[in-house]
């Protein structure tokens, strides 16, 4: 370790580093997994000092033990379980370990880079990004939960969206947000989200249509493809299935004007062939 | 994102929090010429300068004296084995400045001993791979065990 860093890590931000470590994932690799899964306890975080200080810098830093490691081993991320118990408190504070873990991450990955190293085990970066989600996703379910119980049962927490013609003229469901104007009186709405118009537009709505109908045509005409072909191939198939399966196709028709040609012939089973020629 | 959407902010209204930030910031190591009290971070576009300041301020606990930002355009270059191009995504730069008196030192992330060994354990294993390409090598029968002064 570096003599100069050595004067700046006092004792109080390495033990502080190694408890954001020890939490920012579940588990740590020396622990069992089944112990701590729902009951490790967040506690609370280190005090902070009175005054501000630089040490914070050094919290985007890892740890100096792992300094030129080649392997760092950590635990996994939080699950959805697990933080399902936690309580609002708890996972705010997790929060805040896992976005300090994030940001260290990403520091490091870019140092590493810039040296043309290998960064040792970039998963971590993964399981942190992982485990945020889930949190999130506790905090979503929580809301909803909040909005059902006291606004009304259909409400949600989500924000809401509007059905309107977007820039490049298509109908898409939008988010909506509130305004000091009334959104059609707004000019800054009508040309950030406003719905498109114009040369540009109709000409980039008449060629995104012509594709989408030649794919559904495409699509048509592969299903009338295979649905002869199956026939060819099984004459004795259920045709009811077959109309089940692919509604748009005229089973029927198929059945009866089938042109059984001798190029067909390695098409079809031989004892069919047989039986209908 | 129910919780990423806040209400218009009114004059008068209780003050708007940020309850889970999620902006990332990257510190950057400094240039050579660059002074003692001057920090770089890479941060999303998104970030505003007061964002920067508040992050800093209230998550990392650092004495915040100045705030300049720049927006950078990402890298573009061709794509691998391919004709079109890519694009990286674009990014801000935020130059902080720390109070006179404070100073913010990059540690050596790298220190020599790790790379030492690191290196001997490279030069081992490329000594083995030698050792292995020998092996699978193909001889010449005709020659076997004839000095090599031997001949023309």
């Amino acid at each position: 370790m570096n003599s100069l860093v050595r004067q700046f890590l006092n004792l109080r931000t390495i033990n502080c580093l190694q408890v954001v470590h020890k939490r920012a994932y579940s588990v740590t690799h020396e622990e069992k997994p089944l112990a701590t899964t729902s009951t490790t306890p967040v506690s609370e975080p280190a005090t902070r000092t009175s005054e501000p200080d630089t040490t914070g810098l050094y919290e985007f830093f890892d740890s100096p033990d792992n300094w030129g490691e080649q392997i760092v081993r950590v635990g996994r991320a939080w699950r959805v379980e697990e933080l399902r118990v936690k309580s609002n408190s708890d996972l705010h504070k997790l929060w805040f370990v896992l976005y300090k873990e994030k940001n260290m991450l990403l520091t490091m990955q870019e140092a590493h880079k810039s040296e043309c190293r290998a960064f040792p085990n970039e998963e971590r970066i993964d399981k942190v990004e992982e485990s945020m989600e889930n949190l999130e996703k506790i905090v979503r379910e929580r809301n909803a939960a909040y909005f059902k119980l006291e606004v009304s049962e259909d409400a949600t927490a989500e924000r809401s969206m509007a059905f309107r013609m977007d820039q490049f003229g298509r109908w898409r469901w939008q988010p909506i947000y509130e305004h000091f104007l009334p959104y059609k009186v707004s000019k800054n709405w009508r040309t950030v989200f406003g719905p498109g118009h114009g040369k540009d537009v109709n000409e980039f709505i008449r060629a995104w249509k012509e594709r989408r109908r030649n794919a559904e045509y495409s699509k048509l005409k592969r299903q009338h493809y295979t649905v002869r072909n199956l026939l060819r191939r099984f004459p004795s198939i259920d045709l009811d299935y077959l109309q089940r399966k692919y509604p748009q196709v005229p089973v029927q028709h198929y059945k009866d004007n089938l042109n059984f040609e001798p190029e067909y012939k390695n098409l079809v089973s031989r004892g069919a062939y047989e039986e209908l020629h | 994102m129910s919780f990423r959407y806040y209400p218009m902010y009114l004059k008068g209204n209780p003050q708007l929090r940020v309850y889970l930030p999620n902006f990332w910031m990257k510190l950057l190591k400094p240039k050579e010429n660059d002074p003692k009290n001057l920090v770089t971070f890479k941060v999303p576009v998104q970030m505003t300068d007061w964002d920067i300041r508040n992050y800093l301020e209230k998550i990392y606990n650092v004495p915040v004296v100045g705030v300049r930002s720049q927006v950078k355009c990402g890298d573009i270059k061709p794509a691998q084995g391919a004709k079109y191009l890519i694009k990286d995504d674009d990014y801000r730069l935020a130059y902080i400045s720390l109070p006179k008196d404070k100073e913010f030192n990059w540690p050596n992330l790298f220190p020599d001993k790790k790379i030492e060994e690191e290196e001997t354990e490279f030069k081992k294993f490329k000594k083995a791979m030698e050792i292995e390409q020998k092996k699978g090598k193909r001889q010449n029968w005709s020659r076997h065990r004839v000095p090599s002064w031997f001949g023309v």
